[in-house]
């Protein structure tokens, strides 16, 4: 064995490293992955609350310029971004292209929050939305 | 792992490929990898395979001297040992611990802000260099010189698949793994590498078409 070969692993004994083990990388994928679904589910939240704020724009018009919830927009914008932040922290998520990522992304919460916003959720999300301290400090009283 | 490597490591024999470095050869990384977290035996052959090839990437890379890539080879392998068991047995090994080395190397250039000069051998200045276009009107003995200049200004995502591509003789795959960017993007980068290393080489020399 070479030097430096040699070197290395005295190195590491003599540091006491150990091999970190088979359960915390297990635990860290699945913490990646539940962090990738709710971002997702959250996305598909905000989406089926916006679907909610666009239907009752379209029954009073006017109204939805005047209360389009841009905050609901980011929140799809912000959950979007961290399921494919997420996605990437995978062990292949890093083959695929970003624009084909956060395509598959907006497709699935698009699609979930069709689901959530026919069950209601969306109108649900946005009725706690508006009752909530977080309106009144940003839009006032 | 197989049926030898596991009954020796149960009973405490000597691995099978103990007698020396040659019998080990034929065994693969991947399998060393695995047997590696249970002895560490199969470690020491896996560190004998690589320090030499990461400690010569980690030079041409960041243009540091032979005791600095040392230590950087160094940390690269004490880290791989801790996170042995993350290693993806379906991943090629070698994109793995060129992965980790790659970070280190970038870790060890942030603390030192370096700015790196290249080393490269005959045959892979020539393989760059036709693909340059920049062969004609100069000689070889200045090309050479000029490519490895042009290399180290290059920025460093532009650099890490030009040494990646050319000096270590990587596959696009192997790139892909190590750098953990999609395949396609690893083609774009190296083609904008290409041009903008001519660009750095011609401005050099504006009389090179």
């Amino acid at each position: 064995m070479s030097e430096t070969s040699r070197k290395i692993i005295e190195e590491i004994h003599e540091r006491g490293v150990k091999h970190r083990s088979r359960r915390y990388f297990l635990i860290r994928n699945a913490c990646v992955w539940a962090a990738f679904g709710a971002a997702v589910v959250l996305g598909a939240v905000s989406i089926s609350a916006e679907e909610a704020v666009i239907e009752r724009g379209i029954l009073m018009p006017g109204f939805l310029f005047r209360d389009l919830s841009f905050l609901w927009i980011a929140a799809t914008v912000l959950f979007v971004a961290l399921a494919f932040l997420n996605l990437r922290l995978t062990t292949e998520g890093y083959r695929y292209r970003a624009a084909w990522i956060v395509l598959g992304i907006l497709l699935v919460a698009a699609m979930l929050g069709l689901l959530f916003h026919h069950e209601g959720i969306g109108d649900h999300a946005e009725a706690a939305f508006e009752h909530s301290s977080f309106q009144h400090f940003w839009f006032g009283p | 792992m197989d049926a030898a490597l596991a009954r020796a490591m149960n009973h405490g024999e000597p691995l099978p490929f103990i007698n020396g470095a040659e019998s080990a050869d034929f065994i693969t990384d991947e399998r060393l990898a695995v047997a590696a977290l249970e002895d560490d035996r199969a470690y020491e052959f896996l560190v004998e395979r690589y320090e030499k090839k990461l400690q010569r990437y980690i030079m041409r890379f960041i243009g540091c001297g032979m005791e600095d890539a040392r230590d950087i080879v160094q940390e690269s392998f004490v880290n791989a040992y801790r996170n042995l068991a993350g290693f993806d047995p379906d991943l090629k090994f070698s994109a793995w611990i060129y992965r980790i080395a790659h970070n280190e190397a970038v870790s060890h250039v942030r603390r030192l802000a370096a700015r790196p000069t290249v080393v490269m051998e005959d045959e892979q200045f020539e393989s760059l260099a036709s693909e340059l276009n920049v062969e004609r009107d100069i000689s070889r003995a200045m090309e050479a010189e000029h490519i490895r200049r042009a290399i180290g200004r290059l920025d460093s995502k532009y650099r890490d698949v030009i040494v990646l591509r050319y000096l270590e003789e990587k596959t696009y795959e192997e790139i892909s793994d190590i750098l953990r960017k999609p395949r396609g993007s690893v083609s774009s980068l190296i083609s904008r590498a290409k041009e903008h290393l001519a660009e750095l080489i011609r401005a050099d020399h504006p009389t090179i078409h």
